[in-house]
């Protein structure tokens, strides 16, 4: 019998010193397959997130892959939008979306990335499946590190490496893919003519891949995580963690199936360690909340299995909050809640941010124009006794069909564009046209004016761009 | 040393992917001048010396900032 921990918070104890100076000398993890309500969910967001991940640089849009952050020509395309540099402010929105969804779901309901979406999870996921298909289970696992290095051994060691390879390699594949056409990337590979760099990158990928998920695992999670670190200020004692309910479990000890507890003094928990045995980080959740737990619940599943073999209710180890398992009320009141203040502000931000995305990409104009005065000279003569100053405009067509653009100036009187119009510019394309500009200078004093070019497309009259400049007279 | 080298590598990863992202965002690899001249290589290959650069960088910081944290013992024991 143990004793019984007094809060379902960890406490440091000793033994937790002794961990952290033995930190380098990392007892190596053999987690035990669990299988469950919580794992069948993990496994049907690896598949969700994996099919994604793997298959949409193989989609096509317009003729084009249809996500492609094309760094050559610098510009991102996502399905229908295109993204150039000057789009910047939403990729920044779009991180500040990410983050402010990781701070709510965070707050409400713990570390639920880390257990189901994180790459480092998912693969490490994979990883282990097919470390189970070859190695067998735990225990075989096991015995197989154990045993002396023979044929069998071998055998197995270097298949299973084999396929973490492939799956890593295709990994790191699908990632330079999202760089450069993929199916152009499949050719190069097939034909072996891969650029240099297209080969670094998907063996550096695949290499990352290949240690952080067949190797490093929750070391990732333990030391190299910056969330694992800052996760606990989102939490708060309303928020969903994994725990332990030490005053049910409590004390814990073993006994056969016919024996009730009571009369033995005991509390649930029948100490089978099998909660232990899951964890892919190793911890022991009946010493409460612990930063390296991923919230990945491989726990209750293990244990609710054993409550059912038992005959015990579910739930020793469950979802719930720190006010909730001390007692303060009801599991079935925790939904009440949930709208809390620090819920209703990470809500709040996440809807203005969300909404001054969508909002401001409908709004975004599809033309952009940039007009710089000809370097060359500041004004030349024109026939008839006019002046003309030359002008760059820089056209960037956003959209993905090419349009034509008509130019007009006004601020003067008489001012008038005499380049040939319209202007043709390609889809998504870049472009930069000399326009001249003429004005008769009779009683326009000498210097300086401030005119203001207007420019429209023609086939979408509603599509404008007014940009200032400033034309010279003698 | 291991755990030193993660220290070092790893936060340092982490911004020069960063530092790699707002700057090349910002400044087209193709308006860089090398000693003096234009930068001739394939933007693949800027960027991806840009971002081995950026870490390098941070790396060096990184480096640093553990040097610095020796204790004064254990300077003094090894000096």
């Amino acid at each position: 019998m143990s004793p019984l921990p007094d809060s379902s918070l960890a406490v440091p104890t000793a033994a937790d010193e002794v961990e952290t100076s033995l930190y380098e000398v990392r007892q190596r993890i053999y987690p035990r397959a669990v299988s469950g309500w919580f794992a069948r969910w993990r496994v049907a967001l690896v598949v969700a997130t994996q099919l994604v991940f793997y298959g949409v640089p193989w989609l096509t849009w317009n003729d084009r892959q249809a996500v492609l952050f094309d760094l050559v020509s610098r510009k991102f395309y996502i399905f229908g939008l295109v993204l150039w540099p000057q789009d910047f402010i939403f990729l920044t929105a779009l991180l500040i979306i990410s983050a402010y969804s990781l701070f709510l779901f965070t707050t409400i309901a713990g570390r639920l990335w880390c257990g189901y979406a994180c790459p480092q999870t998912v693969y490490t996921e994979m990883f282990m499946w097919i470390e189970r298909r070859i190695e067998g289970d735990r225990v075989r696992r096991m015995r197989l590190d154990q045993s002396p290095l023979d044929a069998r051994k071998l055998g197995l060691k270097s298949l299973k490496h084999g396929v973490w390879i492939a799956l890593a390699l295709w990994t790191g594949f699908t990632f330079v893919g999202y760089f450069t056409p993929i199916k152009l990337l499949a050719g190069e590979v097939a034909t072996w003519t891969l650029g240099p760099w297209e080969m670094f990158w998907i063996l550096f990928y695949a290499f990352a891949t290949y240690g952080n998920a067949g190797w490093m695992r929750e070391q990732v999670c333990k030391y190299m995580c910056p969330y694992a670190r800052f996760q606990s200020v989102m939490f708060d004692p309303d928020t969903l963690v994994i725990t332990y309910d030490a005053q049910r479990g409590e004390p814990r000890g073993s006994r056969g199936k016919s024996a009730d507890p009571k009369t033995l003094g005991l509390g649930d928990c029948v100490d089978c360690n099998i909660c232990v045995q899951v964890c892919p980080t190793g911890i022991d959740i009946r010493r409460g909340l612990q930063y390296e737990c991923i919230g990945c619940a491989a726990c209750i599943d293990g244990c609710n299995q054993v409550m059912a073999r038992m005959g015990y209710p579910r739930g020793l180890i469950r979802y719930s909050t720190e006010n909730a398992v001390s007692g303060k009320y009801r599991d079935a009141e925790i939904r009440r809640h949930v709208l809390r203040p620090r819920v209703l502000v990470y809500s709040a931000l996440l809807g203005i941010v969300v909404i001054a995305f969508f909002g401001g990409l409908l709004l975004r104009s599809p033309l952009k124009v940039d007009v710089l005065r000809d370097r060359g000279a500041l004004m030349r003569d024109a026939p008839g006794g006019q002046i003309e100053n030359v002008y760059r405009l820089q056209f960037i067509n956003a959209d993905e069909i090419a349009h034509r653009y008509l130019v007009t100036v006004e601020g003067l009187p008489g001012l008038r564009v005499v380049t040939a119009q319209p202007l043709a510019v390609p889809p998504a394309t870049t472009r930069a046209f000399p326009v001249s500009v003429r004005v008769d200078p009779a009683g326009l004093a000498a210097g300086s004016h401030v005119i203001q070019f207007h420019i429209s497309d023609i086939d979408r009259p509603e599509v404008q761009a007014h940009e200032k400049s400033r034309f010279f007279v003698r | 040393m291991g755990k030193r080298l993660m220290w070092i590598l790893w936060p340092s990863f982490l911004v020069g992917g960063a530092a790699e992202a707002v700057f090349f965002t910002l400044i087209d690899p193709q308006e860089l001048y090398l000693l003096g001249e234009p930068v001739h290589w394939s933007p693949t290959a800027v960027y991806s010396v840009g971002f081995f650069l950026f870490w390098m960088i941070a790396a060096a910081s990184s480096a640093f900032t553990c040097f610095l944290q020796r204790s004064a013992t254990d300077v003094n024991q090894q000096g």
